[in-house]
């Protein structure tokens, strides 16, 4: 009888297990727990470098600004909402830094307003007006950078007859609104903020249809002058994206127009930067797009990534790219996606980590209810094909966040509900680092490479893996955090990964370093 | 007996040495110290005494020394064998009923074997190598009676090995293992 009621068990779960698709079983994405989370607006969310996820979330009716804590060790998130603005709350933004400290931004009328998240604390700042009562903020240009040790910045457009971009900086304890840019004639638009552990602070701009930047200098207080940095050889420039990592190189990409002839172009920059050198990669040229719209992301080791939809007569086309703007190496342009469609879907997201990788992320413009997300592997130095995460309903306030060891969150609306997914791969090792040691007996040398890292953040890692180029040199327990390859043939460059593995199996991103004898 | 006249009176000289010796080579001194213990057996034989009074010498070396690979300090130890064969000049500084003193100098070859023992698995554990260099030498003899002398003595010899391709992934370099010697010795005329 008991054998019976077993097989009858077995047989109907693998015709349940048969029948239902992959998409169908995979668990829905869980919803973010705000107070009313079916009545959520807006999200906007921001991944620390424990995996602790912040999120905040625009409320209907009212418009409030709640934020909520995911704590990545328990696997719990806060409970109750913190409220930030009571109402009329809109155009969040937030933005971690590498402790876990957090700056959330938003609009209230025509005025910026922030809070400051302190990690170690787990409190918020009271809620303040930071922009100047007398001029009006633009909406969509607020953005967030930390100057290290120095504390954050809030950047916004503003205007007050003439236009110019206003800064308030957290100094760990309040709010100094100290400085703004030169004002310009023309409105200012796409507004990009990039910031540097020494306290510099870079600001890009479009000034009409030109590229401006200034640099904040921390000892002074003050923006520098505004220069222009347009290529000279073309007329009219269009969506200048600026790229940072807080402790290596930045960069500038931005649409050219010569003629009937567009390009993407890309331009190293370094804090101070020489505006009058130009050097600059193209990263594609075409011919009249209907529409165009891109991200750009770059990382410490100067791995720039670049995501693009370009819309014209023959579809809607979205690419992607990578060019290290050290080096000069890249990979070729990848196209994921041509469709019949010319409509751009602006929900198109790419975030970059520590060690050379990168994910974007973007709606379907074929299937709006559908998310595709594609990773670029620094180890493999190419982009992998784009995966796709199935929703419910037309997907809308997509947005994409990855910290320094590489892990994602991705949030969206959905039929008013605020959902989620993350990775539960571990962290990366940080800290990777690689010198050579030249082990001399009498007669022979042999030369070495000494591999030291920091331990993965995440509590469950059990192993580490440690690859030369593609191969795999050894595991090692979770407490080792050295690993010497010998044997290296001398003065050759050779390109170390080591990954996390959790108690499951999983396999965390890559950290990466280069051993160069040149260097 | 064609060569009697030429020959001296003066006999076979047999004598042990002890000495300092300091490696030319910076690398082994970094790795094995400066203070060697070079040991040493010397047979003199005279050759001529008209025009020159000259000898015929040959002698074994040893040494030996432990010491530790520059920058892991893994153990490896070192042992020397050099047989040499040349001419002395011999030249007698005093002679009289308390003492005979007489200085020497010479010159010839020195052939050199090498054995090297590495405590490393990443490099060739064991190294043997062998090869012909030159010594040159001095010294002065005291004769205590007409048989026993103490002989203080100075030599410099240089050879230099070349371990360009000594296995994959290693790289391989050239060492003098030659160097300076000074000490003393007692010998036994016969």
């Amino acid at each position: 009888m008991r054998t019976t009621k077993t097989w009858t068990l077995v047989l109907l779960l693998s015709l349940f297990c048969i029948s239902c698709r992959a998409d169908i079983c995979k668990a829905a994405p869980p919803a973010i727990p705000f107070s009313d989370p079916n009545n959520v607006a807006d999200v906007q969310l921001s991944i620390g470098p424990a995996g602790n996820i912040i999120a905040l979330g625009l409320i209907n009716p009212g418009s409030a600004l709640e934020a909520v804590i995911y704590n990545a060790q328990t696997q719990t998130w806060s409970s109750p909402p913190e409220m930030l603005s009571s109402s009329t709350a809109s155009d969040p933004i937030i933005e971690t830094d590498s402790k876990g400290n957090a700056i959330a931004a938003w609009f209230q009328g025509n005025q910026v307003w922030a809070s400051f998240y302190e990690a170690f604390n787990k409190t918020w700042t009271t809620s303040q007006q930071i922009s100047s009562a007398s001029a009006s903020a633009s909406p969509a240009t607020v953005q967030i950078g930390f100057l290290g040790s120095t504390g954050g910045m809030v950047i916004w457009a503003a205007n007050e007859g003439s236009y110019f971009v206003e800064s308030s900086i957290f100094d760990g304890t309040a709010w100094q609104t100290c400085a703004h840019t030169i004002p310009q004639t023309q409105a200012i638009s796409e507004v990009h903020l990039g910031t540097t552990d020494s306290g510099h602070a870079l600001a890009l701009w479009l000034h009409g249809s030109t590229p401006f930047a200034s640099i904040y200098h921390p000892n002074t207080h003050c923006w520098g002058i505004p220069q222009s940095f347009t290529n000279p050889i073309t007329t009219t420039s269009f969506f200048p994206i600026l790229a940072t990592s807080n402790a290596g190189p930045s960069a500038a990409s931005w649409l050219t127009k010569a003629g009937s002839s567009y390009a993407l172009e890309l331009l190293p920059l370094s804090v101070p930067f020489p505006i009058d050198q130009y050097l600059s990669y193209m990263m594609d040229s075409f011919q009249n797009p209907d529409h165009f719209y891109h991200q750009s992301a770059i990382s410490p080791n100067g791995n720039s990534f670049h995501l693009w939809q370009r819309a014209g007569g023959s579809g809607l086309i979205i690419q992607a790219n990578s060019i290290n703007v050290v080096s000069g190496t890249g990979s070729d342009t990848v196209e994921f996606a041509d469709f019949s469609s010319s409509a751009i879907n602006p929900q198109l997201q790419l975030k970059s980590d520590h060690h050379g990788n990168a994910i974007g992320a973007w709606v379907d413009p074929s299937a709006p209810t559908d998310i595709k997300q594609a990773t670029y592997s620094a180890q493999q130095g190419t982009w992998g094909s784009p995966e796709t995460i199935s929703g419910n309903a037309p997907i809308q306030n997509l947005t994409l966040s990855v910290n320094g060891a590489g892990n994602y969150a991705v949030a969206w609306i959905e039929s008013a509900s605020a959902l989620v997914e993350f990775d539960n791969t571990p962290a990366a090792p940080s800290n990777l680092t690689v010198y050579e040691i030249t082990n001399r007996f009498p007669f022979q040398g042999e030369h070495s490479h000494q591999l030291n890292w920091k331990a993965s953040t995440s509590p469950d890692v059990v192993q580490y893996k440690v690859y030369k180029e593609n191969t795999l040199l050894t595991i090692l327990p979770n407490s080792t955090t050295t690993f010497r390859v010998h044997n290296c043939p001398a003065d050759t460059v050779a390109t170390y990964f080591v990954y996390s593995v959790s108690a499951q199996g999983i396999v965390s991103l890559a950290a990466s370093v280069t051993f160069n004898p040149q260097d | 007996m064609i060569l009697t006249p030429w020959l001296c009176a003066d006999a076979f000289l047999i004598e042990g040495k002890l000495a300092y010796f300091l490696p030319n080579s910076s690398t082994l001194r970094e790795i094995y110290g400066s203070s060697w213990l070079n040991s040493q057996v010397e047979i003199t034989h005279p050759l001529t005494c008209w025009p020159i009074p000259l000898s015929a010498f040959w002698s074994i070396n040893y040494l030996s020394n432990c010491g530790e690979s520059i920058d892991d300090q893994d153990g490896t130890k070192i042992r020397i064998l050099p047989i040499s064969g040349g001419l002395k000049f011999r030249h007698n500084l005093r002679d009289d009923e308390k003492l005979r003193i007489d200085f020497y100098a010479g010159a010839g070859a020195r052939y050199y074997f090498i054995h090297v023992k590495n405590s490393s698995d990443f490099v060739k554990r064991t190294v043997n190598k062998d090869g012909l260099g030159w010594v040159a030498q001095g010294g002065l003899l005291f004769f205590l009676n007409c048989r026993v002398c103490i002989d203080l003595f100075a030599d410099y010899s240089s050879k230099t090995f070349d371990f360009s391709s000594t296995a994959p992934l290693v790289t391989g370099h050239k060492v003098n293992v030659g160097g300076f010697s000074a000490g003393g010795g007692i010998g036994f005329q016969f």
